[in-house]
């Protein structure tokens, strides 16, 4: 395999095809979701998780996990319902917002805007589980460490590093304020 | 030889500017492009030290100055009424150890930043008023802010031409085409590079969640309400 970040410039630039295909006024309904998942899994997920998961563990085996099991569940763990939030903001009758999006030139820099605050999201967030729990995908042989200066340097502004968890719930606020606004 | 070429690039350059602003401006009417010129002027004042721009920082840096007192105690003081020299002289010990918001070696930056703001927001309220039916005085005051914008920026471009095509064969011109290409993206990669790091100093760790703030912003508030057809509002929703 390639460097560790190409994976994730990949979701990165896919993410901005999406927005031009779908058009940014239904991305951002996406984002809304992006936003949910990021704080229900910076918020809840990452400080609580751990210790439930542990506890049941024990009260179940009567044995405490390993430290790197646990990285390994937590990390698998939160991309599966991270990814899960993803999948259900676009499938089927998707969450959107009202009006007409811009057109011409305008429209056609929303959609990269969008497209890639999405792709910096999604795939920040995936990079994050990773990272935070010392890179466990690596322990299957599937990607290669170290990552390349480029990608150390990417890795220090991953989203939950530099954005508050509560400054998710603030902008899920915003975004609904909008979307019920008459 | 190849600074001819540059100046012929650059006169070439200024004609199409101010063509495209003008026939912009024709399409547009009047008022759009007065409202374009009235921003581009306050942008380029803005941008310029010895106009606006220094006065602009200063008041920027004021207002943050101002606001850290307030939150380092000076907003307790007042509704306390204890204004006394010692509770001040604590509070302003502690706020000139902060850095100014803007130092003097992003001050230059932070000008040019405010006039392609400031120029951008024109252009983006200028879309937002209706065409009218004056497109002759449209035609001739978008002229002008072509010519006003190819005033500001041509001279920032480079002495020596970036790019020439020599080859003129076929495989050459596609192999140029993709040179000029992977020129053209270096220099975005370097501007977006520029305008992060700039962001980066100025707000620290709270540049990004500021960004993700103002482009969720900019793109609802660019989402315009259709007419209301038998009191239903037109909703894009539903459907991948």
């Amino acid at each position: 395999m390639g460097p560790f970040e190409y994976l994730w410039l990949t979701v990165f630039f896919f993410f901005i095809l999406i927005a031009f295909v779908r058009g940014y006024h239904r991305e951002l309904g996406a984002t809304t979701l992006i936003f949910v998942a990021l704080f229900l899994t910076t918020y809840f997920g990452v400080p609580k998780l751990p210790a439930i998961i542990n506890q049941l563990y024990r009260e179940t085996f009567h044995i405490s996990l390993s430290q790197r099991t646990i990285e390994h569940i937590m990390a698998s763990g939160l991309s599966v319902i991270f990814i899960a939030i993803i999948f259900a903001s676009y499938a089927g009758d998707t969450f959107s917002f009202k009006g007409k999006p811009a057109k011409g030139f305008t429209g056609f820099l929303y959609n990269l805007l969008v497209g890639a605050m999405n792709g910096y999201l999604v795939a920040g967030a995936l990079w994050y589980f990773q990272d935070y729990y010392r890179y466990p995908v690596t322990d299957f042989q599937i990607l290669q460490l170290p990552l390349t200066t480029t990608g150390e340097h990417i890795a220090n502004f991953l989203p939950p590093y530099v954005v508050p968890p509560i400054f998710w719930a603030v902008l899920v606020g915003v975004m609904l304020i909008f979307r019920v606004r008459k | 030889m190849s600074g001819n070429t540059a100046d012929l690039q650059a006169n070439i350059l200024f004609w199409i500017i101010i063509a495209l602003f003008a026939w912009q401006g024709y399409q547009r009417g009047l008022w759009a492009e007065l409202v374009k010129f009235g921003f581009i002027i306050t942008g380029y004042l803005s941008g310029t030290p010895e106009y606006l721009g220094k006065t602009l920082v200063k008041l920027v840096n004021n207002i943050t100055f101002a606001i850290q007192f307030l939150i380092h105690g000076g907003a307790a003081a007042i509704i306390t009424g204890n204004f006394n020299a010692t509770t001040l002289n604590k509070i302003f010990t502690e706020i000139k150890r902060l850095p100014p918001p803007i130092p003097k070696e992003n001050a230059e930056m932070a000008m040019f930043l405010a006039m392609i703001f400031l120029i951008i927001i024109g252009y983006l309220v200028s879309t937002l008023l209706k065409k009218d039916k004056m497109p002759g005085m449209g035609l001739v005051v978008g002229a002008l802010n072509g010519y006003i914008l190819s005033v500001i920026f041509l001279p920032l471009l480079p002495d020596k031409p970036p790019f020439t095509f020599e080859d003129l064969s076929f495989e050459g011109i596609i192999k140029q085409l993709g040179e000029l290409f992977g020129y053209l993206i270096a220099r975005l990669i370097d501007a977006l590079a520029a305008l992060f790091n700039f962001m980066f100093d100025t707000f620290g760790a709270w540049a990004i969640p500021i960004l993700l703030f103002a482009i969720v912003i900019i793109t609802l508030a660019s989402l315009t309400r259709g007419k209301k057809k038998g009191g239903s509002q037109s909703s894009s929703g539903g459907g991948s």
